[in-house]
């Protein structure tokens, strides 16, 4: 029997992303606010914006063309902010301490 | 407690002055705002109508005269007892205590349900001189990344001047 290596991969994928949704909703409450709080509100709303998108890639061999277009340039848009965040986070974590 | 009438105009007690300059007992936004709003002149009336938006006003202006933050104007011998006395139950010798007690009674007054880290991170630390600023300025960071920029200042600045006077 074939193996769809694609779909495996989605699905590892998956349960990567529904992992970290669960991890930045419990840690949420030990960052109220401050410097890192604010930020994590933005990744919070990301990474269930990626959960959403994730769910729907099983589902995209049904998905018009451009409609799966959309969803994959949407999805490296936002990790491409998840990422710019991310770093600026840490930047700003390391200069906080460092001050 | 007071009879709170619509015509009753309220002061501020000099506990409730020093709490609007110093942030000292810790009052929440609401009580804070009611507190606010208690200017010797108007009448509960007229609080009532600026307070259209402070939900239960009311009932938290009752909490502030239970609290000894408020007290009918008319009465100013009693507006004295108000002011004095609740500020030595509140806040019994302060001065006398370790400037450790002092900074942690300070962390849990203004973090309130956050304070929990920063009272281990400072009961932890140590309690001589050095230790304890090391532990304020380690506490001043760990507010500000994780709790509230406006409130790490606030801390720092009070907790620095626990830290003079001991």
């Amino acid at each position: 029997m074939p193996v769809d290596v694609s779909a495996l991969i989605t699905y590892a994928a998956i349960v990567v992303i529904a992992i970290c949704l669960f991890m930045v909703l419990s840690l949420r409450k030990g960052v109220p606010g401050g410097v890192v709080g604010r930020q994590w509100r933005v990744l919070t709303s990301l990474v269930a914006l990626f959960t959403a998108g994730y769910l729907v890639a099983p589902f995209f061999g049904v998905l018009p063309v451009e409609t799966m277009r959309l969803i994959v340039s949407l999805i490296f848009l936002f990790g491409a902010i998840y990422v710019l965040i991310t770093v600026r986070l840490v930047y700003r974590v390391i200069k906080e301490l460092a001050g | 407690m007071a009879d709170l009438t619509p015509d009753l105009v309220l002061a501020k007690t000099s506990k409730g002055t020093r709490e609007i300059a110093e942030r000292i007992f810790g009052l929440d936004l609401r009580l804070r705002r009611a507190l606010i709003l208690v200017d010797g002149k108007a009448t509960l009336g007229e609080l009532m109508r600026r307070a259209a938006g402070i939900p239960d006003f009311v009932e938290t202006l009752g909490t502030l005269v239970d609290r000894g933050f408020v007290a009918p104007a008319s009465d100013a011998a009693s507006v004295h007892d108000e002011i004095t006395r609740p500020l030595r139950d509140d806040a019994p010798h302060a001065a006398d205590r370790p400037p450790q007690a002092q900074v942690i009674e300070l962390a849990r007054q203004l973090l309130g349900e956050h304070a929990g880290r920063v009272v281990a991170r400072l009961e932890s630390g140590g309690a001589g001189a050095v230790e304890l600023g090391m532990s304020v300025d380690a506490c001043y960071k760990l507010i500000r990344l994780t709790i509230d920029e406006k409130k790490a200042e606030d801390f720092l600045r009070r907790a620095r001047r626990i830290l003079a006077a001991g």
